[in-house]
């Protein structure tokens, strides 16, 4: 039995139900998704400044949460907080764009990231960078739709997605592709079925991940990078 | 239900026992292991030399595999004989013990230290970390100083490590851990608790990404990994 604390880093609830109808479903049989979303903050993130909003409620929702859980994922492809959740847990966090890079990694040399709106392309560069993985990222590419859209004409969006694989496999030679936006899994499947690469959905990959730190009972390590921080008065 | 078999490429079955023991406890309910060994070739893998030795016999117990009806392969030495071979060949998952530990590893810490068997084995390490594109994230390969096959011999593996990783945590920097060898087994946990960071057995590792990518549907890229050509090969 393992439970998990999914947080969507939004001050809007329209994405719960889904979101958690659909990990849940990608989950272990004894996997139990609890998902919230933050009180404050954007109602979508693609941008550093939308991400920086975000992050205070995230870290108040892993604060006030953390003990009840066995591992908590941070549900955005930009991974808001990702790095100060794991100074304050024990426990494994994991996020999505971190977890789908890697996976990525390991099905191919070299993948393209779909995403949302122009904003994001350095972003998701500069994150492949702190991973080292800049060598195995072909490209960032964006459909130039932004999140709260990508519902209002599915089959459309789908579309643009899959022509936006094409060019990355036929310009930038790349071998897979990662969606770059938590929004688009319910538009996996098609994407999926029409994609001629391995197409990697973030949410589900980061479940995975988060499910098999918990199985082998491994979270990240407290010797450097995610140090516990030194105690002292924080006000907002 | 997940079909996964697992191939320890070299002409021995004196770790299947150990290794199956440890699948079966960390594995998912409705996963279903198959070891087997392949019975030409090396007993041991150390270096490159071995590798070679091993990887036709192991790439042809791969290839069964499909046939056999597996949803997925780890082949189960930290040198990753044959991995790339097999991806070529084959549609379901083919995991790599290094390529499954190194990935993961990396999303765990700022850098890791592999702890290896000998220190002529380093290179081999060495060429695969560049191919993976984690040499930087790697401070530093340590070996114990003991060969593969007398890792049997518990209380000398169980002392060597100890050492080993301390010096790579306190000497190096490393702020995780990773065997750089399959049959380095049943030491994670307690080296885990004394040093305080975070340590991978690379085998059960694989065992569970190889499950998170049947459960996801994913497979390598074939545009990666394309098909063979269909000409005559010869052994």
């Amino acid at each position: 039995m393992r439970r998990i604390l999914v947080i969507n880093p939004i001050a809007d609830d329209r994405w719960n139900q889904a979101d958690g109808d659909y990990l849940q479903s990608t989950a272990r049989k004894d996997t139990i998704v609890d998902i919230v979303n933050i009180e404050k903050g954007a109602s979508s993130i693609e941008s550093f400044y939308d991400e920086a909003h975000a992050v205070p409620g995230v870290l108040k929702v892993i604060r006030e949460n953390k003990d009840r859980y066995d591992g908590i994922m941070i549900n955005c492809f930009a991974d808001p907080g990702l790095n100060p959740a794991r100074e304050i847990c024990e426990i494994p966090v994991a996020g999505p764009g971190e977890s789908a890079m890697i996976v990525a990694s390991m099905l191919g040399h070299r993948f393209s990231i779909i995403s949302v709106l122009k904003n994001v392309v350095p972003m998701f560069e500069m994150k492949a960078a702190v991973m080292g993985l800049s060598k195995r990222l072909a490209s960032v590419k964006y459909i130039d739709v932004p999140v709260l859209a990508l519902e209002n004409n599915p089959d459309t969006t789908v579309e643009s997605i899959v022509e936006k694989i094409n060019e990355a496999v036929e310009k930038d030679s790349a071998e897979v592709a990662v969606l770059g936006c938590t929004g688009m899994l319910s538009l996996y499947r098609k994407v999926k079925d029409k994609a001629g690469i391995p197409v990697v959905e973030p949410a589900a990959a980061s479940l995975k991940i988060l499910e098999t730190l918990i199985d082998l009972g491994i979270s990240h390590s407290k010797k450097g990078l995610y140090l516990t921080p030194v105690f002292k008065k924080i006000t907002w | 239900m997940k079909r996964i078999k697992v191939i320890v490429p070299v002409n021995t079955s004196i770790w299947n026992e150990s290794i199956l023991e440890i699948f079966e406890k960390n594995k998912d309910s409705d996963t279903l292991i198959d070891i087997v060994n392949i019975t030409k070739g090396p007993e041991a893998i150390e270096q490159h030399y071995d590798e070679v030795w091993s990887e036709l016999f192991t790439l042809r117990e791969a290839e069964k595999a499909e046939v056999e009806g597996y949803d997925g392969i780890i082949i189960y030495c930290f040198g990753d004989p044959a991995v790339r071979a097999a991806k070529e060949k084959l549609r379901i998952p083919v995991v790599g013990i290094m390529e499954a530990s190194i990935h993961f590893a990396s999303l765990l810490g700022k850098r890791f230290s592999i702890i290896t068997t000998r220190n002529e084995g380093k290179f081999a390490t060495e060429d695969l970390l560049k191919l993976y594109g984690f040499e930087k994230k790697c401070v530093s390969i340590r070996a114990l100083g003991i060969e593969v096959l007398n890792l049997v011999d518990r209380s000398r593996l169980r002392k060597a490590a100890l050492e080993t990783c301390r010096l790579a945590v306190e000497d190096d920097g490393a702020d995780v851990l990773v065997f750089g060898c399959g049959s380095i087994l049943g030491l994670r946990e307690e080296i885990s608790e004394i040093l305080k960071l975070p340590v991978i057995e690379p085998g059960i590792t694989a065992l569970k990404i190889c499950e998170d990518l049947i459960d996801v549907g994913l497979t390598h890229s074939k545009r990666a990994y394309p098909m063979p050509l269909n000409i005559k090969r010869q052994i």
